[in-house]
């Protein structure tokens, strides 16, 4: 072999054993966060990581132009692309997040769904009177409506007195059992939340259903308790927990509905940049649901239990609502901090 | 991968270009793969939720005796709802939780080594990995809940249309779920691999026995190589002999070295030849371009 041979040769030994010190470095510094967190690394460390990143890509770059070690590639592509997710990836501090989430992203999220979500409204009225005239004309429709899972025994042919217990029951309940109740509650609504949202992906169809049909049950509850003359403390007993769930549920239809309308009418981009813009405002949205939803569960497990007086359902509901209308809807100054 | 002429070109791989211009390549994990990660998880939750159960039942023994496994009994009998409200909570949860952490994958992700990425490169936001999360629910037990109902019409309608979410992955190229689309991610295989040794290096303190000619060294292109080199990290010692003979018989060498030593030394040798080409600018793809001068 000639001089330049042997020269070129050693060249390419040389490649891997000045840099190989280097990967290995950066392989720890990569486990050592995903481990743990960013600031696991001392600031020597954390200093040395982008350093070590750069250095790692330009061995890929050089390895893939002139080395044909298939081994080493292999072992170079996942170590970048391990160490370009951390270097441009990782989230700032997780408290800055969360008040991020609360002060911008979810109020924000809602407000651009204010189309969908006025729509999600409209389907609710429309499915309680629908369900209230229905039942007042036919009271057998009430059973379709109502399964005897959500009736509870209360039926069109319940007494006034029956139906009135219904409404002021559960003051004697124990603690614990409000708290498993209220439980129960918040874990059968966000499943149906989320289903509202998920199933927004079928163009919003079953989405629609949904909503439509809690306006049914609660239109044939109100039917029959007009009936006995108990709308007052029916609505009272809705009310109390109802606007915040209520609340929820149409947000959760119209993050359902966002998804759906993207899905089928890109507009004029492409249909999976339009979808997962869509699906990312969306689920923040969904977020917030099931946080009012754990509220609303709270309200409806504890508070109204314990609170048995209809003006002060009628109090609480209408504060919630109003407190929901004003967080989400009241114009605030840009906080410009951006994402 | 442009920069490369010899990087495995696969149809799973997606490029991914890094803000210093580099390629990296990603590779798009497989269907199997994905569901043997779930199949983990799953497992992984329903041992946890057993645990805590046990855990909570015999911390509450000493205070209650059977009446806690009684209550428990109860709650399971007549609030089913509440069992598989702390099952889908905990799933949920497990997945959300996990795939925003730093490695992007939940432990039956990390053990098949997968990951989920931002298809478009940038960070994981916790709105994609919340969507991608909230679907599943969809995407595999609504098709459970039809086929458990089996029978009616609409159950079969209701089948044959939730499958569609099901099967969702197998229908794109990239693998993805209905999850997948909407928060636009998807699933890459990202293995642990280990640094191996440089098999030209274990070569070079044996290769003054072997003096090939430069033309007994031009015979191949680096597809021959490279695969001569996954033959070589691998154990499979008749195949390696069946290949030494053939390449012994093509460049006219004697038998009588060990296998092993002999095919070491020439994947050195013609691996030296073709780099030095690269270096130089002629790229020697197969046996069949023209050999390196």
């Amino acid at each position: 072999m000639s001089d330049r041979d042997s020269l070129l040769e050693a060249g390419q030994r040389n490649f891997r054993r000045e840099h190989e010190a280097d990967w290995r470095e950066l392989e720890a510094l990569l486990s050592k966060i995903e481990r743990r967190s960013v600031t696991a690394l001392s600031v020597d460390e954390a200093m040395r990581l982008p350093v070590l990143y750069r250095s790692a890509l330009s061995s890929l770059s050089i390895a893939r132009a002139t080395s044909l070690d298939r081994a080493l590639i292999a072992y170079l592509e996942p170590l970048c692309t391990r160490a370009y997710l951390i270097v441009y990836g990782v989230r700032t501090r997780a408290i800055d997040g969360v008040l991020g989430f609360f002060r911008t992203s979810w109020p924000g999220a809602v407000r651009t769904l204010w189309r969908e979500t006025l729509v999600a409204v409209l389907l609710l009225v429309i499915g309680t009177l629908v369900g209230y005239f229905l039942v007042q004309n036919d009271p057998v429709w009430f059973r379709s409506f109502l399964p005897d899972s959500l009736g509870q025994g209360r039926s069109p042919s319940s007494s006034t007195a029956e139906l009135s217990k219904f409404i002021y029951s559960g003051a004697d309940v124990k603690g614990g059992w409000l708290s498993l109740f209220a439980t129960t509650l918040f874990m059968h609504n966000s499943q149906v939340s989320i289903m509202c949202f998920a199933l927004g992906f079928a163009l919003g169809v079953p989405t629609a259903y949904l909503v439509v049909q809690n306006g049914l049950i609660i239109g044939a509850l109100l039917a029959i308790y007009a009936e006995h003359g108990l709308t007052w403390n029916l609505v009272g007993w809705l009310m109390i927990h109802g606007t915040t769930e209520l609340f929820a549920i149409v947000l959760a239809g119209a993050a359902g509905f966002r998804i759906g309308l993207a899905t089928a009418f890109p507009g004029p981009r492409r249909r999976l940049a339009a979808a997962s813009d869509a699906g990312r405002t969306a689920a923040t949205v969904m977020i917030g649901v099931v946080l009012m939803l754990f509220f609303a569960g709270v309200l409806e497990g504890v508070g109204r239990q314990l609170i048995q007086s209809d003006v002060a359902r009628y109090a609480i509901g209408t504060a919630m609502l109003l407190l929901w209308l004003g967080y989400f809807y009241l114009p605030r100054r840009e906080v410009s901090d951006g994402r | 991968m442009a920069d490369s002429p010899f990087a495995p070109v696969s149809p799973k791989r997606r490029a991914l270009t890094t803000p210093e211009g580099v390629d990296l390549a990603i590779e798009i994990a497989s269907f199997g793969a994905r569901i043997g990660a779930f199949m983990i998880d799953m497992i992984c939750i329903y041992v946890l939720v057993m645990l805590v159960t046990v855990i909570v039942l015999l911390a509450l023994y000493p205070t209650y005796g059977y009446a806690a496994l009684v209550g428990f009994i109860m709650v399971a009998l007549f609030q089913p709802s509440l069992i598989t409200g702390v099952l889908f909570l905990s799933r949920t949860l497990w997945f959300i939780l996990f795939e925003m952490g730093a490695r992007g994958a939940t432990p039956g992700k990390r053990i098949i080594g997968l990951r989920v990425v931002a298809r478009d490169g940038g960070r994981l936001e916790a709105s994609s990995v919340v969507a991608r999360n909230l679907m599943r629910d969809v995407e595999v037990f609504l098709p459970l809940v039809f086929l458990v109902s089996l029978g009616s019409v609409y159950a079969m309608l209701g089948l044959g249309w939730t499958l569609i979410f099901l099967l969702l992955p197998l229908l794109n190229r990239d693998r993805m779920r209905a999850g997948d689309v909407i928060a636009g991610t998807w699933v890459i295989a990202l293995p642990r691999i280990r640094i191996r040794d440089d098999l030209s290096v274990r070569a070079s303190n044996r290769d003054l026995e072997f003096a090939f000619t430069p033309a007994q060294i031009a015979v191949y292109g680096a597809f021959e190589l490279q695969t001569l080199e996954a033959l070589l990290r691998g154990h499979d010692n008749k195949a390696l002999a069946t290949v030494a003979e053939v390449i012994r018989a093509k460049i006219g060498w004697p038998n009588g070295d060990d296998d092993r030593a002999f095919l070491n030394a020439y994947y050195a040798a013609v691996r030296a030849q073709l780099e030095k080409g690269l270096l130089f600018g002629k790229a020697r793809r197969s046996k069949y371009d023209a050999p390196i001068a």
